[in-house]
């Protein structure tokens, strides 16, 4: 195309570099302040003297975070948690998700089945019958309660039931005519070529189950089961109110907590920011075939 | 309203001490008080009692075989833990088994913020724990639904006489609100309701320094207001001082609207007897009215921050600090809301007065009702008396030793205390304690503080300030010499008080209409004293507020006053 | 074509039969609960045993002094985001576009798409922390340049923006990502037509990217028009106190202080069955505008 670009043209692609490299900027600052005050001494951090590198260094926060069994409890359960309900979701999403990618003259009640879903996401009875029949079924106060209830995430279906219907049709008519049934037309040939969707979608519930609180703080009898999010829920938000007060009566106990909080935010936020950069590739083709297929 | 419920909480408990803790000097090794005699068994005499049902029951008789008890409770989430120890298994879940065979099973645990959340739950669910603490709208429903035990009996027979005499300090006036028809249903924690007793605070140096007389009457208070407003009473030839101190909230330890309130003799948000015997709610009545008028007038005037519908309770407390209030009404605490103040202006000379009066009627400072937790057991429960012999024991000179309540988290301690499900509490603790700290300091005799309580400790920190340690000061504006717990003392000694008259946990359609209600009258109040409303809107406030639910609630509080 | 129980029907039934009996329990059976809006509910008397009171608990929230301002909290926070949440990843696909170098490209969407998985919980902690007024990064550096230090997370008229920013902050790389596609859909023929017309490079964005982008545009936004009663409850209950609520109280957060702190259980359901019922409707008419207008089933 253009072998000489005008001066407006250069400029232009200046300020948008530096435009688009300060946005990204931003997404990544907060991130790396909150990294450097929990890798500094909680003098440098009251005093304001953290930027983007820790001062005076230091691994105390981490250490004292590290011994605290609460907060190794809790990581044990996200872990235990994560992979279980990544295991079960994954496999309801798919199991929903194909029926539903049908069209209607192939499968008449799809779109009773869509709405008898998508309902669920507007209406609800509030939280008092949600936990009775938790409870009634038996899950309270065990890991189940943390999967089971939400074991059919509606709006992964719908991502991924919209990228299923945008799969070419015409390998899956053959299949059938070979003979093959649903079944194996889901599990060879979909789910293959669904990787982007798929990885997605996986992130989606990890994340899900990762950063979810609520159902730990309702669910759960004692504070030793609650799972990650919910223990740095209940820390975050006790030691905020702390920390507006400004009074310099409890600033002496919300400042020695501040790396300490800095700390624990990072390492919450950790396993997420290393399974991300794997699966983000896929986004592009998963999110936007799944959410809008042209 | 949390974040300043937190920060009353701490400074409460700094203050306090031992809010909850069983005090008022009976144990045998010093001089016991004559209220409450020294015979209780103590650990090292504790006899098992195979039949503790038999003749004279034994408050601290050991069950054998041994019982399950199961129960709930909330645990503050900074609560710390040392040698592995854990609310399920500690030194007081051993020491229950140990001394009274009392196996403690807690059903769930949670965070104090959301313990309400999940006693609903339980409610809801149906199964309930054999002993739970409560606060009083459940201790209600779950009585009006037949769910609770009747404690009288086992109060009576199990109660050692300290946890009897405790109870008894207010006038048995929280027993009653947990008596429905004859029956006893639960067990109060009652910090006594005399601290929540409004004050007037000024800085003696600024009337020194302007000349002032000290506040006898509320033209005294408005004079003297003017002035520190308008006279430059901090020196520094900047008008940025205010007359009174005025925290958004109206209603609050610090910035408080309620004393000046009393001096009009109106009581806003308590309900107290009209002139036929009727009980009605306080913010409504005319003399409201009057002195909603003259701070509107103060307000018009600058004596009151103009800017104070912005401003709460915290943003004042910094305000104090940077020297620009000299006048407040507060609770007997609030100094300890300034620990730096007295640090940066050693001439700082802050004085609490009685509430002066508008008219030649003495005022009275209006208190609440104050307990916010019951010990309730589930009906049917086998060993309803479990629930008293635990706040026995919790109340014993021995658990007071083993598990001191001077140890806070604040100043790094393992709180221990803080394990126990049943704790006992002396309603009058700090006036026990200014009156035997003042009693200590006129004989120089210190002998008689007993050191199950906190009175050695007050004593120290007050005398430390005497001695010239200026960290000790809030301590000495509380109980020393002038003291605001000497002059609650004297009230209380006097019955000088307008207690409410709805003795008694919110109604149910009260705890339901609360904040609209809450809401309305704030926002009515503010724009009065702000002019934006004229005086005459409260007229409009009274009956939208009986409209609004005032009326339903105003019948409830009426048929609780005929089923007592 | 096989009957709807019969031959190549039934697989597809069973592979559904797992996620309905699981929905139903777990979602069907709680919706039960509704009845909690029409009684004055009481935990210890249970969803069966409470009183029945029809519409009072309606008649409660229509009296309720603060329902208008947290209605209006709501749709204002909501709609402040559904246009800035169209508004800017437009325009970061537009720049995007520009960039030749794909690492660069690559590593900007990397970048900008992180903070959506992070939760609002970590994301407040961070935001609590550098947005303190005392001690936050962000009011230091104001202070330095000679502004007054400000609460935003505490003062009623920085609040909602603070809501905004953050949200548009945290989901902006999602829809970047979404019309960066459709952006490199375009036919490259449009282009090189232009370019033949003689129109700058200005005018190639405005004559054939933006319309090549409109239908995706138009699609999104129909779609977020479910979303207008959603102010967003993590964000606003991790992030707001009592000294904001007249700015950031929403819909969402004021049901669960009603439903789970002060105990109004009648109340919140009824609060939340009337937001259900609209949204319902708002969904019910994306669903047929996107079909209508853009021939596209959402599900």
């Amino acid at each position: 195309m253009n072998i000489q670009l005008s001066w407006s043209r250069r400029l232009f692609i200046v300020i948008n570099y530096a435009f688009l490299i300060g946005l990204a900027a931003t997404c990544l600052f907060p991130l790396i302040h909150v990294l450097a005050i929990s890798f500094s001494s909680s003098t440098a951090a009251t005093s304001g003297m953290v930027k983007l590198w820790p001062v005076d260094f230091t691994f105390a926060s981490y250490e004292f975070i590290l011994h605290k069994k609460e907060f190794i409890r809790s990581f044990e359960v996200t872990l235990l948690r994560t992979p279980l309900g990544f295991a079960v979701n994954m496999l309801l999403t798919v199991l929903c998700a194909y029926p539903l990618s049908k069209e209607q003259r192939e499968f008449r009640l799809r779109t009773t089945y869509a709405w008898y879903f998508i309902l669920t996401i507007l209406f609800s009875g509030g939280l008092i019958p949600w936990y009775m029949t938790v409870k009634t079924t038996g899950l309270l106060n065990t890991i189940w309660a943390l999967i089971i209830p939400g074991a059919v995430p509606v709006f992964n279906v719908i991502l991924m039931l919209n990228f299923f219907r945008g799969l070419p049709k015409d390998i899956e008519e053959s299949a059938f005519l070979d003979g093959a049934g649903h079944w194996t037309v889901l599990w060879r040939m979909y789910v293959p070529l669904s990787l982007p969707v798929i990885a997605t979608v996986s992130l989606f519930t990890l994340v899900g189950h990762w950063n979810a609180w609520f159902d730990g703080l309702v669910l759960m009898n004692f504070p030793e089961k609650y799972p990650l999010s919910t223990y740095l829920q209940l820390m975050v938000a006790n030691s905020s109110s702390l920390n507006f007060s400004g009074q310099s009566l409890f600033e002496l106990i919300a400042v020695s907590q501040r790396t300490a909080r800095a700390a624990q935010i990072f390492l919450g936020a950790l396993p997420i920011l290393l399974v991300y950069p794997f699966l983000q590739k896929y986004f592009v083709k998963g999110i936007v075939l799944g959410s809008v297929k042209s | 309203m949390f974040k300043k419920k937190m920060i009353t909480l701490i400074a409460a408990a700094a203050c306090l001490l031992a809010v909850t803790a069983g005090c008022s000097g009976k144990n045998e090794g010093s001089s016991p008080s004559p209220s409450a005699g020294a015979s209780q068994p103590s650990k090292s005499s504790a006899q098992p009692s195979n039949s503790p049902a038999e003749g004279k029951a034994d408050p601290l008789g050991k069950y054998d075989p041994p019982i399950e008890v199961t129960a709930v409770r909330q645990v503050n989430s900074a609560l710390k833990f040392e040698n592995g120890e854990t609310i399920q298994d500690n030194a007081w879940t051993q020491h229950y088994a140990n001394d009274l065979g009392i196996k403690l099973k807690y059903l769930w645990v949670v965070d104090n913020t959301q313990f309400e959340q999940k006693l609903n739950l339980m409610l809801a669910s149906g199964e309930l724990a054999d002993i739970m603490p409560v606060p009083g709208v459940q201790m209600r429903q779950m009585n009006d639904a037949g769910q609770l035990e009747d404690l009288t009996e086992a109060l009576d027979k199990y109660g050692s006489e300290t946890t009897k005499a405790f109870m008894m300090k207010d006038g048995g006036t929280a027993l009653n609100s947990a008596t429905f028809k004859g029956k006893l249903v639960g067990l109060p924690l009652n910090p006594g309701s005399t601290d929540s007793a409004p004050l007037l605070w000024v800085r003696k140096d600024w009337l020194k320094k302007l000349n002032l007389p000290e506040p006898q009457t509320m033209e005294d208070v408005f004079k003297i207001a003017e002035a520190f407003a308008t006279q430059d009473p901090d020196g520094n030839n900047k008008k940025d001082t205010y007359g009174l101190a005025v925290a958004k909230e109206l209603y609050s330890d610090y910035g408080d609207l309620t004393g000046i309130f009393n001096g009009f003799h109106a009581y806003p948000t308590i309900w107290v007897k009209d002139a036929s015997g009727n009980l009605v709610y306080g913010s409504i009545q005319p003399e409201m009215k009057q002195a909603l008028a003259k701070l509107q007038e103060l307000y018009k005037k600058g004596v009151i921050d103009r800017e104070f519908g912005v401003k709460n309770h915290d943003a004042l407390i910094q305000d104090f600090n940077a020297g620009k209030v000299g006048m407040y009404y507060g609770l007997h605490y609030s100094p300890l809301l300034f620990p730096d103040a007295k640090k940066k202006d050693p001439n700082l000379d802050l004085q609490a007065y009685r509430l002066p009066s508008i008219d030649g009627q003495p005022a009275k400072p209006q208190t609440k009702f104050n307990v916010a937790e019951y010990y309730v057991v589930r009906k049917g429960m086998t060993h309803p008396e479990a629930v008293v012999k635990l706040m026995n024991t919790y109340l014993e000179p021995r658990s007071r030793e083993a598990f001191p309540v001077e140890k806070y988290a604040i100043k790094g301690d393992i709180e221990k205390w803080q394990y126990a499900l049943v704790k006992g509490s002396n309603p009058t603790q700090n006036l026990d304690v200014y009156a035997k700290v003042t009693e200590a300091f006129k004989t120089n005799d210190t002998s008689k503080l007993d050191e199950h309580t906190p009175e050695p400790n007050t004593y120290k920190i007050v005398k430390s300030y005497y001695d010239g340690d200026v960290n000790g000061w809030g301590y000495a504006m509380i109980f020393g010499e002038r003291g605001a717990q000497g002059i609650l003392y004297d009230y209380n000694k006097n019955n000088g008080y307008q207690p409410t008259e709805f003795i008694s946990a919110p109604s149910s359609i009260m705890a339901e209409k609360q904040a609209t209600l809450s809401k309305l009258e704030l926002e009515t109040f503010t724009k009065i004293i702000m002019g934006e409303s004229s005086v005459d809107t409260f007229d409009d406030f009274v009956a939208n507020w009986k409209k609004l639910g005032g009326d339903e609630v105003t019948k409830e509080v009426a048929d609780w006053k005929a089923s007592k | 074509m096989n009957k709807i129980f019969g031959g190549r029907g039934l697989p597809l039934h069973l592979m559904l039969l797992p996620g309905v009996i699981l929905v139903f329990i777990y979602a069907y059976v709680p919706m039960a609960g509704i009845v909690i809006a029409f009684e004055k509910f009481v935990p210890i008397k249970g969803v069966f045993g409470s009183k029945w009171i029809g519409l009072g608990n309606f008649r409660y929230v229509a009296d309720m002094p603060t329902i208008a301002e947290v209605v209006r909290n709501t749709i204002f926070i909501a709609s402040m985001k559904i246009v800035a949440g169209l508004a800017m990843p437009i325009a970061a696909a537009l720049l995007l576009n520009e960039v030749r170098k794909t690492f660069v490209k690559k590593g900007i969407q990397t970048l900008i798409y992180l903070p959506h998985f992070l939760s609002w919980i970590i994301l407040s902690g961070i935001l609590l922390d550098i947005l303190s007024p005392s001690e936050g990064i962000v009011n230091r550096i104001l202070q330095a340049i000679g502004f007054d230090s400000v609460f935003f997370l505490g003062d009623n008229r920085w609040f909602p923006y603070v809501l905004v920013v953050s949200d548009v902050w945290k989901e902006f790389g999602f829809g970047t990502i979404v019309y960066l596609a459709a952006i490199t859909g375009i036919n490259p023929v449009l282009y090189e037509a232009a370019v033949m017309d003689g129109a700058n490079h200005w005018r190639q964005v405005w004559h054939v990217t933006l319309p090549g982008i409109v239908p995706i545009v138009v699609l999104l936004a129909t779609l977020s028009l479910g979303n207008v009663l959603n102010g967003g409850f993590e964000q606003v209950f991790n992030l707001y106190s009592p000294s904001v609520y007249k700015s950031g109280d929403i819909l969402d957060t004021l049901i669960y202080r009603m439903g789970i702190l002060d105990a109004q259980y009648g109340v919140a359901t009824a609060i939340g069955l009337l937001k259900s019922v609209v949204s319902l409707v708002l969904i019910s008419t994306s669903y047929y505008l996107a079909y209508r207008l853009a021939n596209y089933r959402i599900f």
